[in-house]
């Protein structure tokens, strides 16, 4: 028969955010084995996970433990929660998240759910990926062509109708800055889906700059090469200035 | 989001204080079993003292920067007395996060709660971002070092002055502003 471990999953929808543990002492029974060293890893700038390595023969495998996830909700739409949690829980989670019983009002009440998840699961249809934590020259680069693009959005459009517009996407770009220098290389899950909804509401008029912009962020979510999103980012600034100027008071 | 308990700001206060313990917690190296305690513990403080503390500190963030190293070694107190592992062992704050010991350790300000720097310093990070709003106040406001700051931020020095160049230039398009607090 195959073992099972209680999880304890929470989810708090004022801060948008999940914390799933389990007991130590459990894993350790259905391992046979006992849980000295937890590993803690930073998966991205918003998700902590824990796991203990087992040796099995030459192979170390590592059974999940526990995780803490920022930005639940806002990830999941784009989906960028799913891979950082066994199947079980991360179904556990959205059941959570979108419980059509919860009161619309009542964000202060957490959200809790236990669920066992067989022992198997914890490793083996788990993969998390190694983390990517990005030189800190492409981390340079690519923070000083969101604040370009972001403070070319700042200086607005060239309508008083649009200037509410740019200002807003001039913010998130900002932000998504902000959080870039504060992960210091790691992926940014949740500023990516923060700014990627941001782009996605603005105008017709402005999709031939902010779809490519858009699709360049989600390079930002995870750990590979930075170095195309920076290079997007900055023709989509040169576009946009040139855009500005085309239609100008001159114009 | 409306709720008949709580006044707007209270409101806010309470959602900031949440936002930033999270995001404090993610970056710090308590164990995540122990989380849930200290963001259950501290939703129900917040929840029953909002109208108090939303007229003793600035913003929610301030406030979380303010009680979180002293919430997090409560919590590990009592977890490793419930192990048996001696309430009043070693206290383990090595492994809270660099900005703890950096909140904490800067004897120029004795007080992190001294009400005009808390303003000054929440103003900042309101306008500029969390990153911008604190290099800025080191820098400007503290008098630190512009490439120590740096480092402890992770930048170049040059990424540093050119930040806060950026803030000051637009703090200078307001008027009077640029000459009311820049030391």
């Amino acid at each position: 028969m195959t073992r099972t471990v209680e999880f304890s999953v929470s989810y708090r929808a004022l801060s948008d955010s999940a914390l799933i543990s389990c007991a130590d002492s459990e894993v350790a029974e259905a391992l046979g084995v006992p849980v000295d060293e937890v590993d803690q890893q930073q998966l991205d700038h918003d998700t902590t996970v824990e796991s203990v390595g087992v040796e099995r023969g030459d192979a170390l495998e590592h059974y999940f433990l526990a995780a803490q996830v920022l930005g639940v909700a806002l990830r999941s739409r784009l989906g960028l929660v799913d891979h950082v949690l066994p199947t079980r829980l991360h179904s556990t989670l959205m059941s959570l998240v979108h419980d059509s019983s919860a009161e619309p009002a009542d964000h202060f009440t957490p959200r809790r759910a236990t669920t066992w998840v067989p022992i198997d699961e914890l490793t083996k249809l788990w993969s998390v990926p190694a983390v990517g934590r990005r030189p800190g020259f492409e981390v340079k680069a690519v923070c000083a062509a969101v604040d370009d693009l972001s403070r070319a959005f700042g200086r607005g459009g060239s309508r008083p109708s649009s200037r509410q517009l740019h200002a807003g996407i001039s913010d998130s770009l900002r932000l998504l800055a902000d959080d870039l220098e504060e992960a210091d290389g790691l992926p940014v899950p949740m500023a990516v889906a923060r700014t990627a909804r941001v782009l996605s509401n603005a105008p017709d008029s402005l999709r031939n700059i902010t779809v490519p912009i858009g699709e360049a962020v989600f390079d930002l979510a995870t750990g590979e090469s930075w170095n195309d999103a920076a290079c997007i980012m900055r023709d989509a600034r040169q576009q946009l200035v040139r855009e500005s100027h085309d239609n100008g008071p001159s114009s | 989001m409306s709720n008949s308990k709580y006044t707007t700001p209270e409101l806010d206060f309470i959602t900031e204080a949440l936002v930033r313990l999270v995001r404090r917690l993610n970056s710090c190296g308590l164990p995540v079993v122990l989380r849930d305690e200290v963001a259950s513990a501290m939703h129900e403080y917040l929840t029953r003292k909002v109208s108090d503390l939303v007229t003793r500190y600035p913003s929610g963030a301030t406030f979380i920067d303010a009680v979180f190293t002293t919430r997090c070694i409560d919590a590990l107190r009592t977890w490793r007395a419930q192990r048996g592992e001696g309430a009043r062992g070693e206290r383990m704050v090595e492994i809270f996060d660099a900005v703890v010991a950096d909140t904490f350790a800067d004897v120029r300000l004795p007080n992190p709660l001294d009400l005009s720097h808390a303003q000054l310093q929440a103003g900042l990070i309101k306008r500029f971002g969390v990153r911008k709003g604190q290099l800025v106040f080191r820098v400007k406001v503290l008098g630190d070092d512009t490439s120590v700051a740096a480092a402890e931020f992770g930048i170049s020095r040059s990424r540093a002055a050119h930040i806060i160049s950026e803030v000051l230039r637009e703090l200078g398009d307001d008027d009077g502003l640029s000459g009311g607090w820049v030391v």
